[in-house]
């Protein structure tokens, strides 16, 4: 009886335990958003399950961010080569990165551990 | 009760350590490119790697005023440090080992594009053909620590300074004793050792129809070089057509030869570099001819219609894609 009573209790504490485990490691990654850095600095931490649209300047340049369907890209950019407007819209794998306008947009989900573009 | 306490310190000992598989982390804008550098263990160490590729970036750059290569170019002769001299002699080798189909004297035509700049466009006709007496290695001459160019011949590492910086920092990593680390500099990875918990390096490659996306992907284990040369990676258009950046020393004009972009995996990062620009160069039929009688890298060739072809060694880190194997 008594090995009984110690083996559901280290049962409990075991799955007690995991859960926490589990629960502090979903909100460290914070699933379904977008870290969005500019010139090195977190300007913000974006949910990609709502709409919406963001602007991040830095000096006299800068970038339109929306979030459409669950996906992030940029919508407009005052940069002169444009390659950040034709990266398509994401919410994991490599970040999208404005060179000229030093804007990162980085997803928690991970599809690997680089990208070779 | 002993036994239990045992046995639950244990379990929150492996909790723990689950918990320190996430590398510390950094983001650079350097080498006109957005470098993701990860280690494993030692966060100090980044520090040091960081410091390196920026003074990579002080040396090399072809448009800060201060670098070594700018007042190369400009003055026609100086004396270069000895690690920038390192790498000109490592250049001028891979030159000659690709018959001029990598060369870091195209700067006058990469300039006549604009793809030094921010804006681009098609040159006139008459423009080109001058340019190309500037280009070659012969116009190269290195006598002990000073360097001269022939006249209007000018220098750029841009398709081996990335390669080049890479592995020099995954030297500096393995001299600090890290165990694992990655680096991302665009086109360019870099692997060292493997990961805590043993797990393969999972590489994606670019669709070059979408280079957000991955095409493929490359699994293994280790230390490996791998870059991308692709012509979806820098272009513009004028009246409807594309012209992209990677430009064939012979002729002046972008490479025309069917290939969308070539990856070369090797244990140098600077001759994985020099490699993916030369063999896109060279295109399918004769890169493979190269790689046969190298044996020192291996490949995969994605074709503008999306085939992909992979030699022998790539083939066996390839998943994800359906692809043709070149035999030895």
């Amino acid at each position: 009886m008594k090995t009984k009573y110690w083996i559901i209790i280290f049962s409990l504490l075991i799955l007690i335990f995991a859960g926490l485990w589990l629960l502090f490691s979903a909100a460290g990654t914070a699933e379904n958003s977008a870290q969005v850095y500019s010139d090195g600095k977190l300007i913000c931490t974006v949910d990609l399950s709502v709409d919406g649209e963001y602007q991040v300047s830095l000096g006299e340049e800068w970038n339109m961010l929306k979030v459409v369907d669950g996906k992030i890209f940029v919508s407009a950019s005052s940069c002169a080569n444009q390659h950040c407007v034709r990266h398509a819209p994401a919410n994991k794998g490599a970040p999208i990165v404005c060179l000229p306008n030093r804007l990162v947009v980085e997803f928690a989900e991970e599809e690997f551990d680089a990208l070779l573009k | 009760m002993k036994k239990f306490f045992c046995v639950l310190l244990l379990c929150l000992l492996f909790l723990t350590a689950c918990g320190s598989d996430k590398p510390h982390e950094r983001d650079i804008f350097a080498m006109d490119t957005f470098i993701n550098l990860k280690v494993w263990g030692d966060e100090e160490a980044l520090s040091e790697v960081a410091a390196q590729i920026s003074s990579y970036e002080s040396a090399l750059s072809v448009t800060r005023e201060d670098s070594e290569v700018f007042k190369l170019n400009q003055s026609g002769s100086i004396e270069l440090s000895a690690e920038t001299a390192h790498l000109l002699r490592q250049a001028v080798y891979y030159s000659e080992k690709t018959e001029g189909a990598f060369d870091p004297t195209v700067y006058p035509l990469v300039k006549a594009w604009g793809f030094s700049a921010e804006e681009q466009s098609v040159p006139k006709s008459e423009t080109l053909p001058p340019l190309l007496d500037y280009i070659g290695t012969d116009k190269i001459q290195i006598n002990g620590d000073t360097t001269i160019l022939n006249a209007g011949t000018q220098l750029d590492f841009g398709g081996i300074a990335k390669g080049y910086a890479a592995e020099r920092c995954r030297e500096l990593f393995e001299e600090q004793g890290v165990d694992a680390a990655i680096l991302s500099l665009g086109g360019n990875v870099q692997t060292i050792g493997s990961k805590p918990n043993g797990s393969e390096w999972i590489i994606g490659i670019a669709n070059p129809q979408e280079p957000s996306s991955a095409i493929a992907q490359l699994h293994f284990l280790g230390s490996l070089a791998l870059v991308t040369s692709g012509s979806y990676q820098r272009y513009f258009e004028e009246d409807g057509i594309r012209y992209h950046h990677i430009l064939d020393p012979a002729t002046g004009y972008p490479v025309e030869n069917g290939l969308a972009s070539v990856t070369v995996l090797a244990e140098s990062g600077t001759m994985a570099d020099a490699y993916s620009t030369a063999l896109f160069v060279m295109g399918l039929e004769k890169a493979t001819q190269f790689w046969r009688e190298e044996q020192s890298f291996e490949a995969i060739f994605i074709l503008e219609d999306g085939s992909i072809f992979a030699t022998e060694g790539a083939a066996e880190l390839l998943s994800g894609c359906e692809y043709a194997e070149i035999k030895r």
